[in-house]
C-alpha cells in the first residue's frame, strides 16, 4: 500500500530534478546576475541595483528591438493562426483527396529543414542579384527590386516572411489533425440543415478545434519572443541594428561587449513578457470556462 | 497517512537536490586543490609523464589549421614531455569562446589574440601573462621579430603577446582594366576621384565592397580617421581620454561619402564573399582588402597589383602609417606551465618554422627572414617590404576603442553609407556613447 504511494512521487523526481537545476536555478541566478556590473574580462562582480535596467530601457536599441519582436508576433499570429486554419479547412474539403496529400506535404516540407540551413538559402535568394530580384526583372517590376536584407526597411520583414514559410505549415498540420477528430455526424448534420460551407467552418470547426487554435497561439508567440537564429544568420541584427531583437541584443551584449549583467537583465525582461503573455492565455480560458 | 507521504517525498527531494548541489560544490573543490597539489610538484621537479599545454586558435579550417596541428605534433616529437593540444574555433565565434572559457576560470594555456584593444581586455581583467622578461632575456630570439609589431602588444611599458603574422590593408587593382581605359595608379585623393570618374563611365564597377558585415566600411574610416585626424588627437580619443569632439573626424566621414557612388551597387546587403569576387572575377577594377587575404586574390586570372591608401594634402593625419594590425598569441596568467608555452612561442617564431607557415599558408610572418624566394612568390615578398616601411601600424577601428564605442560607430557608418544618416549624427551617437561607457566605468 504504502509503496503504492510513493512510487508515483519517486517517478517525478529525477524529472523534477532536472527542471531545478537546469531551469529554475538558473532562472534565479539569472534574477541575481541582472542587479551586477559583471565583467566578462576581469570577472569582477560590483552591485549597481537597478541600473542595468534602468539604461536598457533608455537604450535606443532596446525600443527597436521590443518593437521587432511585436512585429514579429503580430505577423505570425496572422499567418501561422489564422491563414493556415483557412489553409487546413480547405485540404481537409478537398474533393481529390489525393491532391490535398500532395499539397499538405508541399506545405509542411519547410519546417522539417533546419533553420540554419534555410537562414543561408534565403540570403541567397534575398540577394541583389538573387532569385526574388530576378523573379522581379522577369514580371517587369524591376522597380521593386533592392537588396532586401541591407535595407532597414525591409530587413526585418525579410526575415519574418522567412519564418511564416518555414512555420506555416507545420500549425496547419496541427489544424488538420484537430479538424479530423471531428465527428463526421456534425458535419453531415450541418450539411443536411443547409448550412454553407462558410456556416459550418464558422459555426462549427473553429469552436471544435478551439483548443488546438490556443495552443497554436502559445506557440506562435513564444517563437515571435524568442526569435533568434533566423536573424542571427541573415542579417545579424544589421543593416544598423534596424533588425535586432531581444534575443540578439542580449547575446551581443553578454559575448561581445561582456556585459553580463546588463544581458541578464535583457534575458529577465524576456521572461517577464513571456510570462504576461502566458498569463493572459490562462485568463481566457478562465473566462471560457 | 497520507500526509506522511506527502512530507516524506517533500524530503526525499530536498535531500536529493542538496546531495546535487553538495556534490557540484564538492566537485570545484576537489579540483582545486589538487590544482596546486600539481603545480607544487611541478616547481618541485620536472613531471615525469608529459604535460599537457593547450593553444586555442582562430585558425579553424584549411591550411591554417593543417599548420597549426603539424607545427604542435612536431613539436611533441622533438620534446617528448611536452604535449601540445590545439583546439580552434573560427574567426567569428572565437571572439566568444574564449570570453566564455576564460569567464568560467577555463582559460587555455595559450590563447589567440588580436591586438590593440582586444588584446588590451585580457590584460586590464588580469588573464594574461607578462612576457617582457622572456622576451629581454633572449634577445637572440626576440630581435627576429619586427620590432614594430610588438606596439600593440605593449601596455604600460610591458609586452603580453607575440606577435605572428602581420598585415596591412591596401587597394589592389586589376591592371587589365587600369591599361584598357589608359588609367595611371592615383597618389593622391583628387587623382583618386579622376580615376573613379572614368570607372564609373564604364561597366565595371569601380570599387568593389560588400559591407552587409558593418566592418568593411569601418576599415575605410580607420585609415581615413588616421589620414585626416592629428595623431595625438585620435590617440587620445581611441583611448577614451578624449570626446571625439574634433571635427575631423566629421571631415573623415565625408571623404567616405565621396568614395559612395563609386561602390558596389546596394553594397549594404552584398556579402563580403561577394565582394571579393567580383573583384577576381574582373567586375570590379578596384577592392580594398588585407594583404593577409592575398590567397584568395592569387585565382584571378588578370594582372594585378597593389596600391597605398592615397594621401589627402593638406590633411592634419599621418599620410604615411599602414593600417594593419599584427595577430598573435597570449599566453594565460594561470597556466601551470609558463617556461613550455614560451618555449613553444618561441618554437612557432624560428625562422624555419615561421618560414614553413609562409610556405603553407601565405599569411605574412612577422619574423625576419621567413619571407624569402623558397617560402614564398614576388607578390608576398613585396607586401612584406610594404608593411616593413610604413612608418607606423594603425590599428582596425574595430580593436582600436571600447567594443561599445566601436558597435555604434561601425553602425552608424554603414547607416551614412546607406544614406540614412549624416556624419554629424553618426559623430553625435559616438559621442553620447563615449559618454555613456566613461560614466559607467
Amino acid at each position: 500500500m504504502l509503496k503504492k504511494k510513493i512510487a508515483p512521487y519517486l517517478y517525478i523526481i529525477p524529472g523534477l530534478l532536472i527542471l531545478l537545476i537546469f531551469v529554475y536555478y538558473p532562472i534565479f541566478r539569472n534574477i541575481e546576475y541582472s542587479f551586477l556590473k559583471w565583467d566578462l574580462f576581469s570577472g569582477t562582480k560590483k552591485f549597481v541595483k537597478f541600473t542595468n535596467y534602468l539604461s536598457l530601457f533608455r537604450s535606443d536599441e532596446f525600443g527597436v528591438a521590443f518593437k521587432n519582436n511585436i512585429l514579429y508576433i503580430i505577423i505570425s499570429f496572422i499567418f501561422q493562426v489564422g491563414i493556415s486554419v483557412i489553409f487546413a479547412s480547405i485540404l481537409e474539403n478537398m474533393k481529390y483527396k489525393k491532391l490535398s496529400t500532395l499539397f499538405r506535404t508541399t506545405f509542411f516540407l519547410p519546417s522539417l529543414i533546419s533553420l540554419t540551413i534555410i537562414g543561408l538559402l534565403f540570403t541567397f535568394i534575398y540577394k541583389t542579384d538573387g532569385l526574388l530580384n530576378s523573379i522581379l526583372e522577369v514580371m517587369h517590376l524591376g522597380d521593386f527590386t533592392k537588396g532586401w536584407l541591407g535595407d532597414e526597411k525591409t530587413a526585418i520583414f525579410s526575415i519574418i516572411a522567412v519564418s511564416q514559410w518555414k512555420s506555416t505549415g507545420y500549425t496547419m498540420m496541427l489544424f488538420i489533425v484537430a479538424i479530423q477528430k471531428i465527428p463526421t455526424e456534425i458535419n453531415e448534420a450541418a450539411k443536411i440543415d443547409g448550412a454553407t460551407r462558410l456556416k459550418t467552418f464558422l459555426h462549427i470547426t473553429i469552436p471544435l478545434i478551439k483548443d488546438m487554435i490556443k495552443i497554436s497561439t502559445i506557440i506562435t508567440i513564444s517563437g515571435g519572443l524568442l526569435v533568434f537564429n533566423e536573424i542571427f544568420i541573415m542579417t545579424n541584427g544589421g543593416p544598423y541594428g534596424s533588425s535586432e531583437v531581444l534575443s540578439t541584443i542580449m547575446y551581443k551584449n553578454a559575448f561581445v561587449h561582456g556585459n553580463i549583467g546588463y544581458a541578464s537583465a535583457i534575458a529577465n525582461v524576456i521572461l517577464l513578457l513571456s510570462f504576461v503573455f502566458s498569463a493572459l492565455q490562462f485568463i481566457t480560458k478562465e473566462s471560457d470556462n | 497517512m497520507k500526509k506522511i507521504l506527502k512530507g516524506f517525498s517533500v524530503i526525499v527531494t530536498i535531500m536529493l537536490v542538496m546531495g546535487l548541489l553538495g556534490a557540484c560544490g564538492k566537485k570545484t573543490d576537489t579540483s582545486q586543490t589538487s590544482d596546486t597539489s600539481e603545480s607544487n610538484t611541478d616547481t618541485k621537479d620536472v613531471a615525469s609523464e608529459p604535460i599537457e599545454i593547450e593553444m586555442f586558435t582562430r585558425f579553424a579550417d584549411g591550411a591554417s589549421k593543417d599548420f597549426f596541428d603539424k607545427v604542435a605534433a612536431d613539436y611533441t616529437s622533438k620534446n617528448p614531455n611536452v604535449k601540445v593540444v590545439v583546439t580552434s574555433a573560427d574567426n567569428e565565434n572565437y571572439k566568444q569562446e574564449i570570453n566564455v572559457r576564460l569567464a568560467s576560470n577555463d582559460a587555455p594555456d595559450i590563447y589567440f589574440a588580436w591586438s590593440a584593444v582586444y588584446a588590451k581586455n585580457f590584460v586590464d581583467g588580469g588573464r594574461a601573462l607578462d612576457l617582457t622578461s622572456y622576451i629581454n632575456d633572449d634577445k637572440e630570439w626576440s630581435d627576429k621579430i619586427m620590432t614594430s609589431q610588438f606596439g600593440p602588444y605593449t601596455f604600460n611599458n610591458n609586452i603580453y603577446g607575440i606577435p605572428i603574422i602581420m598585415d596591412g590593408k591596401t587597394f589592389y587593382y586589376n591592371k587589365d582594366i587600369f591599361n584598357e581605359l589608359g588609367l595611371e595608379v592615383p597618389e593622391n585623393w583628387d587623382e583618386f576621384m579622376t580615376v573613379l570618374d572614368t570607372l564609373s563611365k564604364t561597366d565595371y564597377i569601380p570599387i568593389s565592397l560588400g559591407n552587409i558585415d558593418d566592418w568593411a566600411t569601418g576599415h575605410y574610416i580607420t585609415t581615413l580617421n588616421q589620414r585626416v585626424v592629428p595623431a595625438d588627437v585620435l590617440q587620445k580619443d581611441y583611448n577614451l581620454d578624449g570626446d571625439f569632439s574634433d571635427a575631423a573626424y566629421v571631415e573623415a566621414l565625408e571623404y567616405l561619402n565621396q568614395l559612395v557612388p563609386y561602390f558596389t551597387p546596394e553594397f549594404n546587403s552584398v556579402s563580403y564573399d561577394t565582394g571579393i569576387n567580383d573583384f577576381i572575377t574582373g567586375k570590379a577594377a578596384i577592392y580594398y582588402e588585407q594583404f593577409n587575404q592575398v590567397q584568395y586574390i592569387e585565382p584571378a586570372e588578370f594582372e594585378w597589383s597593389w596600391f597605398d591608401f592615397p594621401d589627402i594634402e593638406g590633411a592634419k593625419g599621418d599620410q604615411n602609417a599602414l593600417t594593419g594590425a599584427p595577430q598573435g598569441f597570449m599566453v594565460s596568467a594561470e597556466t601551470k606551465y609558463p617556461e613550455e608555452c614560451v618555449a613553444f612561442l618561441k618554437y612557432l617564431t624560428t625562422p624555419e618554422v615561421a618560414g614553413q607557415m609562409v610556405k603553407d599558408t601565405m599569411m605574412i610572418s612577422t619574423v625576419d627572414g621567413a619571407i624569402n624566394e623558397t617560402t614564398a612568390n614576388e607578390n608576398l615578398i613585396k607586401i612584406a617590404d610594404t608593411i616593413k616601411q610604413a612608418s607606423s601600424i594603425n590599428v582596425w577601428l574595430d580593436n582600436s576603442t571600447d567594443s561599445e564605442v566601436v558597435s555604434i560607430y561601425l553602425s552608424g557608418i554603414q547607416a551614412m553609407v546607406g544614406g540614412s544618416k549624416t556624419p554629424q549624427e553618426v559623430m553625435a551617437d559616438v559621442q553620447k556613447m563615449v559618454q555613456t561607457v566613461k560614466n559607467s566605468k
